[in-house]
């Protein structure tokens, strides 16, 4: 089916000039930069609306659009001197009721904290789903459940040892990939979306339901299942480098979680060079060639779906340990969209792009929280509160982010490292 | 005729007060039954034993006071129900009987847990509690002002309601559900057929109706009905605006579905964010229509606002139907959603068909918020998590045809209403309908009234 439009074509000197996407760009990036981003987007609307002048002055009968570029340039020059402003403010001296140094360091330890740990390991699996193969599984949070889910419930209701509850966790995604691919990987990837997201949503719903609160805890959900995982470690004082500092225990888990996230990767990287890798890869690009060749495009993509899961329920579990406690809401869809972000930022189909994305993702994330926070608290904010009061702050790094996933998707949907021609957008 | 009951034991209102305060801080009005399905008829007078008349005073030091209603029955007081106060090494502190506010008050002689039970058999004919197991509540008497918590014994319906009564009720909530849904579903697959996008901002469209009419009634103090219509002409520019501002632009550079999918999911993230940031997380209500009486209808009851919104509901939809069956434009968006290319070739202006149906699609789904808005409160995400029921109804129906929208929405809105009925937990009611969203995607992908090469 093509319901995607197309103007009819004419004659090429009669074709309508374009405003150039660059332009564009740099007009949204510039706007966002002066009100979302505290000017961080701010020099690449500077540089988008320069690379959209040069184009529009090489090619002016294809390209309009200068207004916006020029739009974009001013807007851009503002907020950078805003942002050297408050940098240089920050830093070196004590004007602004903002520690720069602070935000730096809250921004880092988030970028290499748990969090970012369990978005990484939670985009590989998106990776192997999305990236690599082309299924466009927006349930990637139910798949966290499960894995979470698994471990908890094993213990805390069935009283199920620790050791065997792991390797219980480890096989519900399989199992809810398999249930969940069975039915759905025939179907084009849009229905595919809508039933994976269904998915994720039912199992969060019956996981904080009143009636199975007795077995699965409820809206509380479940603590108390992770001593043995704190039992093992090993450090017993805080860890502090300096530029991050950890507490004893999130030293652990960031240690157990980043060994995860490697050994993850060395099997992404492994399979993916591998013939496996490369079936998958031609799935995505053009899976009746790939069924004309004689390969079972069903089994493939099942098994892409298990890998990808049981890496998304090795983030649930992680998630599980690093907090000892399971509660439904952190299973909503938003974690699959924000592990969707972090993958986009940093390249689908790139081993390492998922975890580069999941840093860079939480990097932003806590700067720009850990700033606005810090400039609208106190008796007197830096931001007055009838602009934005220390609640609202809170949400704009969101606001931020959904107008970062738009324009990622519009201008660069191969994230920083990607193959523009590697990634699964196009319509099939 | 036989009283449905949940008794609330509605207030343990349990203020301690230590020297004269004013008792007028009892009202605890803000209540309102959990289930909005409580139909009752009855008009039959509970006798009094005695409790009538008296004047309640508020007494010196720290006292419990309990308020009792009947929250099937217009939260009428339930007068004289004897109800025991006891502390917690088990002594007695005192009892009372429920005077014609249906309230009491028990001194106590300092502050501590208490225990309240209450005695089921003084409780007026065809009373009792929802969970009859259950007459007693633990309030604490605390020292600092008043505590105005309520401690409701069981709020679940008795079974002693006939089942018909009860379908009946929830066959007409559900009836109203849908077609609200049915609204915002049409919205859906209109965009949906001509565009071929799969649209995962469309609940905030739902929430944006919603907080349009809020930002009116409560910003601009203008009446609710004003509001709505406010709203949904704000709600069309939008759709408008974000077409010629959005999405045009993305089909002219040749984006993809796929890819338009994902930024629709950040412009979501982006209105879902925004909405909270401008009316806050709280539920927020409308400054008229609240809560409405329900007046009996024979065999159903409505109130007057439900009635409005069904009868809204269809006339929209009918005249849409109409519209797109009978005029000139109508005929272009159904042929520009059979096929966009042979459209273009056959001298339509596609994209201004494209226009109109995002202006049409987002007005009939911005009305769906207004109804929602009026029918109970507005929230930044009743958009959102409205979004995969009225996936399931489109996917139901068959994605992309205006029938099959319809007719999967009152599916999915009966559903979920009836469903408690039949066994379904009533906390995760919406689950039925994602669990039918996933089986019709199993037998049936292209829908029930869908053709069989939409699922391409």
């Amino acid at each position: 089916m093509s319901a995607t439009t197309h103007e009819p074509t004419t004659a090429p000197a009669l074709r309508p000039k374009r405003t150039h996407p660059a332009a564009i760009a740099s007009a949204v990036l510039g706007v966002a930069g002066l009100t979302l981003t505290a000017g961080i987007a701010s020099p690449f609307a500077l540089w988008k609306g320069k690379q959209a002048i040069t184009a529009i002055e090489a090619d002016p009968d294809d390209y309009e659009g200068r207004g916006l570029a020029n739009l974009g340039r001013v807007l851009g020059l503002l907020g950078t001197v805003l942002l050297v402003t408050w940098l240089v403010l920050g830093l070196f001296t004590n004007v602004l009721p903002v520690d720069i140094g602070q935000v730096f360091k809250t921004a880092l330890n988030q970028a290499l904290g748990p969090n970012a740990i369990v978005f990484a390991l939670a985009a590989i699996g998106l990776n192997v789903h999305f990236g690599y193969t082309g299924l466009l599984n927006f349930g990637q949070a139910g798949f966290m459940a499960v894995g979470a889910y698994g471990l908890a419930v094993s213990v805390v209701t069935f009283d199920i040892g620790f050791w065997p509850a792991v390797g219980i966790s480890l096989l519900a995604p399989v199992l809810l990939a398999i249930l969940l691919g069975v039915p759905t990987l025939r179907l084009r990837a849009d229905y595919l979306a809508i039933a994976t997201i269904a998915t994720a949503e039912i199992l969060r719903l019956t996981f904080g339901s009143v009636e199975m609160s007795d077995t699965l805890g409820g809206s509380n959900g479940l603590t108390g299942y992770a001593g043995t995982f704190q039992e093992l470690n090993p450090f017993e004082s805080r860890l502090d480098l300096g530029f991050v500092a950890f507490s004893a225990r999130d030293t652990w888990s960031v240690l157990v979680g980043w060994s995860m996230v490697a050994i993850c990767l060395l099997i992404v990287w492994a399979l993916m060079r591998s013939p496996w890798g490369r079936v998958l890869r031609s799935i995505r690009e053009d899976e009746d060639a790939v069924r004309s060749l004689g390969k079972n495009v069903f089994a493939y993509k099942m098994q892409a779906l298990v890998l990808g899961g049981v890496f998304g329920g090795l983030a649930g579990l992680f998630l599980a340990l690093k907090q000892a406690s399971v509660v439904p809401t952190d299973y909503s869809t938003n974690v699959t969209f924000f592990a969707y972000t972090a993958l986009l930022i940093g390249g689908a189909a790139r081993v390492l792009g998922p975890v580069v994305g999941a840093m860079i993702f939480w990097f932003l994330i806590s700067g720009l929280g850990s700033f606005l926070g810090q400039a609208t608290s106190g008796i007197d904010p830096l931001v007055p509160t009838w602009i934005m009061d220390n609640t609202q702050s809170s949400l704009v790094r969101f606001i931020a982010t959904g107008l970062g996933l738009m324009l990622l998707m519009i201008f660069r949907p191969q994230g920083i490292f990607g193959d523009r021609r590697e990634i699964a957008i196009d319509e099939r | 005729m036989r009283l449905r009951l949940l008794a609330w034991f509605a207030a343990g209102l349990a203020f301690l007060m230590m020297v004269l305060s004013p008792l007028a801080a009892l009202a605890d009005d803000t209540t309102e039954p959990a289930e909005p399905s409580s139909t009752t008829t009855s008009t039959e007078e509970p006798d009094d034993q005695g409790g009538d008349g008296e004047t309640v005073e508020p007494p010196d030091g720290p006292y419990i006071t309990v308020v009792l209603q009947d929250s099937a029955n217009d939260d009428a007081p339930i007068v004289g129900v004897t109800l025991t106060v006891t502390a917690e090494d088990g002594t007695e502190v005192g009892s009372a009987v429920t005077n014609d506010e249906g309230r009491v008050i028990i001194e106590t002689p300092e502050r501590g847990a208490y225990e309240v039970e209450l005695d089921q058999d003084t409780l007026p004919d065809g009373t009792e509690l929802s969970d009859p197991d259950d007459a007693s509540i633990t309030i604490q008497v605390r020292f600092d002002g008043p505590n105005p918590g309520l401690f409701p014994i069981g709020v679940e319906e008795v079974v002693a309601v006939p089942f018909t009564d009860r379908l009946v009720t929830a066959l007409t909530s559900g009836v109203k559900f849908g077609l609200i849904v049915a609204l915002a579903a049409l919205g859906l697959s209109l965009i949906f057929g001509t565009t071929g996008l799969t649209n995962f901002a469309h609940g905030e469209l739902i929430t944006f109706g919603a907080v349009m009419t809020y930002v009116a009634n409560r910003g601009f103090g203008l009446p609710v009905i004003l509001s709505g219509v406010l709203a949904v002409v704000v709600s069309a520019l939008f759709g408008w605006v974000q077409e010629r501002g959005l999405w045009r632009p993305l089909r002219r550079r040749g984006t993809g579905l796929i890819a338009m999918m994902i930024v629709s999911i950040g412009l979501g993230l982006l209105l879902r964010n925004s909405f909270q940031y401008s009316i806050g997380s709280a539920r927020q209500s409308l400054s008229q229509y609240v809560s409405q009486g329900r007046r009996d209808y024979g065999f159903i009851s409505l109130a007057d606002k439900e009635l409005a919104i069904i009868g809204i509901a269809l006339v929209t939809i009918t005249i849409s139907c109409v519209l797109l069956m009978k005029t000139r434009l109508g005929k272009a968006m159904r042929a520009v959603s059979d096929n966009p290319a042979l459209s273009a070739s056959s001298g339509m202006k596609v994209d201004s068909v494209i226009g109109a149906v995002w202006i049409l699609g987002t007005a009939l789904t911005g009305l769906a918020g207004v109804l929602l808005a009026i029918n109970s409160q507005v929230n930044f995400l009743m958009g959102f998590k409205l979004l995969l029921l009225v996936f399931a109804a489109v996917t139901l129906g068959g994605l992309g045809t205006i029938w099959g929208a319809l007719f999967g929405s009152m599916i999915i809105g009966i559903m979920v209403e009836v469903g408690p009925l039949f066994g379904v937990p009533s906390s995760i009611k919406e689950v039925g309908a994602l669990v039918v969203l996933i089986l019709v995607l199993l037998l049936r992908p292209q829908g029930i009234l869908g053709r069989r090469e939409r699922i391409g």
